[in-house]
């Protein structure tokens, strides 16, 4: 065959095979009558440039003929929105569900998601490859899949950020701290940035959203205010109260110490944050919500640009509550599960709609670096970047700018390596000790941040936390979550 | 119902006729958004599944009643809730009725003045009356402690961490924000009383401290009563900004803040339960109505006039 | 006690106002309390002018001050950041009060003047059903559903109007405000032939106005306030109330520097100011309801005395 045969040949193929693709999308479109996604997310919307945004996003949703609509409500009120939205039967298709945020087990059990284990395989092809199968583990109950886990960091792992010149004025060594995991290996930098800085700076930013104790090395749960938790490398799985735990008691001394030397802001039990104290530069160290790939980038922002030391404090690991702590669900009043599915599992095949959803419209809201990262452009009317998390893939989302290029590369492999629950694969019911649960969630919400901040005498007010737990039922939940958790082990 | 009842009710309705169709729009309105949901105080009562709906979801007696009295916290929540509300309503009125008062005797322009800064503290949201308790609270840099230092004071106070003080910073906070509402309230209503009363009275030779004994006094107790009364009824329930806002939540003040909302609120956040929060005002309703005909009945016995109902 | 049958001139009031010194110490003391109350009032106001204008930085290290320490509209900036869909919430905002204090105000005066009447003999069976309303809590749920399903109000702009329309509460009000009406004025117009209805449109409301003016104000803050409905019922941005558009960037703000740990973070928004917006949103919210104030105290006038009817 002449070379030029060959060419032509292989243009006819080609031409044929366009054809055909553009025919077979045609007939899967005329097959397909046209559907309206409406998506219930919590946090960004409305943006300004929505409108745009969305026309852009029904383009790419063209092969699949669907339109798409996102309901965004704010945080404070997702939960209740919600559960009228549920309880009324309005129809929609999907919902944002997680264990902090419309809680999963609870709402799935009381029957407002769909069962996905007959759609999956035809509709979500890309996403069934994608997902580690640890994901569904968690996203099961009683066998069947109630909602898909978004893909997005599901190691944990406790990080505590260093101002660089005041470690370094005073000679602070921090890899004492990052070998031992012991936060009372600072206490001496404190007593440095107390007794020879000035009066406003802060040497800790410890309050109530930011402790120094947090659950490393072991699974809560029902969440970190129910009494009950189990220690990562205990394969028995023996639930235990982590409020009498030497832990807990431990940190909760350290606190009070450094409360009393004044370490410790006086009002740090009421404050959910110190960023403002942190970009102002009066605050020399503070616990970080968690340790990740690129996270150092963010703590240097949060500091106002001062360059700092960001600390792993605890070996990373993965938990059932890091798993479905954000999750998307199909909903039971869905008038078309499977439409709404072929557009999630578009979310994790195409980049560009991901970052359509996220980013907004290149050139418009984004734009490409040099080094290939992408930087938003400000003030261009939509950016919901940083909740990324919330849509479906954030391994899909363009690297930005700051971000080192490999940090998905790098969070995926945190995943793969952290040391996961022995309790992965089984779920928690809450229904039969609700009203323990509520009684106790009162208790620890009244003493929990007081002891952790210091702000009180444990001499005398632990004494009262322990038996009010006790009146309140602690005992009943652990008894109950280690029955739940003995008969899932004896059926394995 | 017999027939001279019936033939009684038709005789009203035909000669009230006008009367009702005045109250028409009105009482249809609360027809549907008031006590066509009515038909919810079923909730508390079923374990609300969503795939059988509302109505048909299992009955389950007073299982979502029992977290209320599960750790005891409740009676110091009942306890506060009483204790603070009557605080509340009982200062509000002195303090608005004083105001109220003494603007009646201002010229009108300098009226307008006072009560529009009286009123403006009232289109603040509790958050933001939050931020404003704060700055003067906050233990290192708020103005109190500022103050107290530059008058020579040491030592700090650390605000939200002693609750002995906050019965009275609550009162404060809440007469802030609403003392302007019943002022304007109470002084509209001086405005409807026959001024012929206070003429004649002058003449009569009586100094204005009687006047106001005398005829401003008695002429607002009836509307002082109704609103009392009102009061009464929702003393279960609390302003929840208040409680939950400007105390930042602490921990430490629970023994003087915590209320029934805030206390239900916190047991309920983490965990959320349609049936269990319909349970807890389910509980809220029945006790602030038993406690309001017993005071109605008691209005009633000492001047049937002014009884609610 | 029907006294006021004689009319005397407000002049010799006025007389016997300075006759009584006693009470004229009295009146001085309470006029000096009554401004101190009122600069405490006004001073906390300041502040929140101020914050609104300071740096955020300058809040952390210095705490409130009167005087803004370093000077920034960034506050301002950030919110007005997306002009149209402010205006365009402005819009929903004040169409909802206009109309709502309206139709509430007449439904409100038409419901409690029915039960002012002392010879309508449903009177306090009608008082009774009010007042269950106001303290029957059966929760949201059956609320919302009714709303949503039966009356189909979600996304239009009824669903911010009618169910405020009638609040127990202001029907109370206005009661205790027509109570105080003169019965002889209504008997009067009967006798002449006057329709329940024309009675109370024009005898009654053109002589109630320190009542309309009060409960109208009270409506029209409740609903100028609301983010609720707004937040339950709309989804589409164009039916956006100011509050619940103000409420969701304060979310928004307040998440941003609050849950940095879940994601990259861009440097502009790390600097969004967060106490200062919240009281420059404050202040944009407020500002316009101080405006509309004195066009309400306008109507606190006295009413009519019988005395002048009667003679």
């Amino acid at each position: 065959m002449s070379k030029r045969i060959r060419k032509l040949l292989s243009t006819a193929l080609a031409l044929t095979l366009l054809l055909a693709a553009a025919a077979f999308a045609q007939a899967e479109n005329t097959e397909l009558e046209p559907y309206h996604i409406k998506w219930y997310i919590t946090g960004p919307m409305p943006q300004p440039g929505a409108d745009r945004v969305m026309a852009r996003v029904n383009e790419l949703l063209e092969p699949i003929n669907a339109t798409l609509e996102m309901v965004s409500t704010d945080f404070g009120n997702y939960v209740q929105k919600m559960q009228l939205v549920i309880s009324a039967g309005e129809p929609f298709d999907l919902c944002y569900t997680s264990n902090w945020s419309l809680p999963f087990y609870a709402t799935a059990n009381s029957g407002a998601f769909l069962a996905l284990n007959d759609y999956l395989e035809t509709y979500c092809p890309t996403i069934l490859e994608t997902l580690p199968s640890v994901g569904w583990t968690a996203a099961s109950i009683h066998g069947g899949i109630y909602a898909i886990p978004n893909l997005q960091i599901w190691a944990k792992a406790e990080g505590f950020v260093i101002r660089k010149d005041i470690a370094d004025k005073y000679g602070f060594d921090v890899s004492v701290l990052a070998d031992t995991y012991d936060m009372a290996t600072i206490e001496p930098l404190l007593a440095a940035i107390q007794a020879n800085e000035s009066p406003e700076i802060i040497p800790i930013g410890l309050c109530a959203g930011r402790g120094i104790y947090s659950n490393h090395n072991h699974e809560e749960i029902g969440g970190p205010q129910l009494p009950g938790v189990v220690k990562l490398y205990d394969d028995t799985c023996t639930v235990i109260n982590q409020f009498t735990d030497e832990a807990f008691v431990y940190t909760m001394n350290l606190a009070r110490d450094w409360y009393l030397k004044g370490y410790v802001v006086p009002d740090a039990a009421v404050l959910g944050d110190m960023y403002a104290q942190q970009k102002a530069g009066l605050v020399a160290t503070t616990g970080e919500g968690a340790w990740k790939p690129g996270g150092d980038v963010v703590a240097k922002q949060q500091m106002g640009g001062r360059d700092i030391y960001d600390i792993r404090v605890s070996d990373p690991y993965m938990t059932n509550a890091m798993l479905i702590s954000t999750m998307t669900a199909v909903s039971a009043t869905s008038q078309n599960p499977e439409r709404a599915l072929m557009f999630y599992d578009m979310i994790f095949s195409s980049k560009e709609l991901y970052n359509t959803i996220t980013l907004g419209m290149e050139n418009v809201d984004y734009k490409f670096n040099e080094d290939g990262t992408a930087s938003t452009i400000p003030n261009s009317g939509y950016d919901v970047s940083t909740y990324g998390w919330e849509f479906g893939n954030q391994f899909n989302q363009y690297v930005m700018e700051g971000q080192p290029l490999d940090v998905w590369e790098q969070t995926i492999e945190l995943n793969n390596t952290a040391k996961a629950s022995p309790l992965i694969g089984w779920t928690f019911d809450p229904e039969p000790i609700a009203a323990e649960i509520a009684a106790v969630s009162a208790v620890t919400g009244e003493y929990n941040r007081l002891l952790l901040t210091g702000s009180v005498d444990p001499e005398t007010v632990y004494p009262e936390f322990l038996a009010k737990l006790d009146a309140a039922g602690a005992q009943k939940i652990i008894e109950e979550e280690q029955r739940q958790i003995d008969a899932w082990k004896a059926g394995q | 119902m017999s027939r001279r009842a019936k033939h009684e009710l038709w005789h009203n309705t035909v000669k009230f006729r006008g009367i009702l169709l005045l109250a028409a729009p009105g009482a249809l309105l609360l027809l549907a958004f008031s006590y066509m949901p009515m038909i919810g105080v079923i909730i508390p009562f079923k374990k609300i599944d969503y795939a059988k709906g509302i109505l048909a979801s299992d009955w389950v007696g007073l299982t979502n009643f029992t977290f209320l009295f599960r750790g005891g916290d409740i009676w110091r929540a009942a306890r506060n809730t009483l204790i603070q509300n009557a605080l509340l309503i009982s200062t509000t009125l002195v303090v608005s009725l004083c105001l109220a008062l003494i603007l009646y005797e201002l010229s009108s322009r300098m009226v307008k003045t006072y009560m529009t800064m009286l009123f403006v503290p009232y289109f603040l949201s509790w958050v933001v009356v939050g931020y404003v308790v704060y700055a003067f609270l906050n233990p290192s840099i708020g103005i109190v402690n500022r103050l107290m230092r530059s008058f020579g004071q040491v030592g700090r106070i650390n605000w939200y961490v002693e609750p002995k003080r906050w019965r009275a910073i609550l009162t404060i906070a809440y007469l802030w924000k609403n003392v302007g509402y019943f002022t304007i309230l109470y002084y509209a209503s001086l405005m409807g009383i026959d001024e012929g009363y206070y003429e004649a009275s002058s003449i009569d030779g009586a100094g204005k401290l009687q006047q106001i004994f005398h005829i401003s006094i008695p002429l607002l107790s009836p509307v002082v009563i109704m609103l009392t009364l009102l009061q009464i009824g929702k003393i279960f329930f609390s302003d929840f900004g208040l409680f939950y806002f400007v105390p930042k939540n602490s921990g430490a003040l629970y023994a003087v803040t915590d209320v029934i909302d805030t206390y239900v609120f916190r047991s309920l956040q983490m965990s959320p339960n349609l049936g269990m929060t319909a349970a807890a005002g389910l509980c809220q309703t029945v006790a602030g109505f038993i406690l309001v005909m017993l005071t109605n009945a008691v209005v009633h016995r000492l001047d049937a006039e002014r009884a609610l109902f | 006690m029907k006294a006021g049958s004689v009319i005397v001139k407000r002049g010799a009031n006025k007389a016997a106002r300075v006759r009584d010194k006693r009470f004229s110490i009295g009146l001085w003391a309470g006029y000096t309390v009554l401004a101190l109350i009122c600069a405490c009032c006004v001073v906390p106001l300041l502040y929140i002018v101020a914050i609104s204008f300071t740096e955020e930085r300058a809040l952390a290290i210095n705490g409130y001050r009167l005087i803004p320490s370093t000077f920034s509209a960034l506050a301002y900036e950030f919110v007005a950041s997306n002009p149209s869909q402010l205006i365009n919430s402005y819009t929903v905002t004040i169409s909802v009060t206009i109309i709502g204090t309206f139709i509430s105000l007449l439904v409100t005066a038409m419901l409690a003047y029915a039960m002012s009447r002392k010879y309508f003999l449903l009177g306090k069976k009608i008082n009774f059903a009010v007042f269950f309303t106001m303290i029957f809590n059966v929760g949201l749920v059956p609320w919302y559903i009714l709303n949503v399903r039966y009356y189909h109000l979600n996304n239009t702009i009824f669903s911010l109007i009618l169910p405020y329309l009638i609040v127990p509460w202001n029907v109370f009000l206005f009661k205790g405000f027509l109570s105080e009406f003169p019965d002889a004025l209504i008997e009067a117009a009967r006798i002449d032939g006057s329709s329940e209805a024309a009675t109370f449109f024009r005898i009654v409301l053109p002589n109630c106005k320190p009542a309309l003016a009060t409960v109208g104000l009270f409506i029209a803050f409740m609903y100028w306030n609301d983010w609720w409905l707004g937040m339950l019922y709309i989804e589409k941005s164009s039916l956006i109330p100011l509050q619940l558009m103000l409420y969701r960037i304060m979310n928004n703000i307040e998440f941003l520097s609050t849950s940095l740990n879940t994601g990259y973070i861009s440097v502009t928004t790390t600097l969004f100011p967060n106490e200062s917006a919240r009281m420059a949103m404050c202040v944009l919210a407020t500002g316009p309801m101080l405006i509309v104030f004195p066009f309400f105290q306008k109507y606190f006038v006295k009413g009519l005395t019988v005395g002048a009817v009667k003679g």
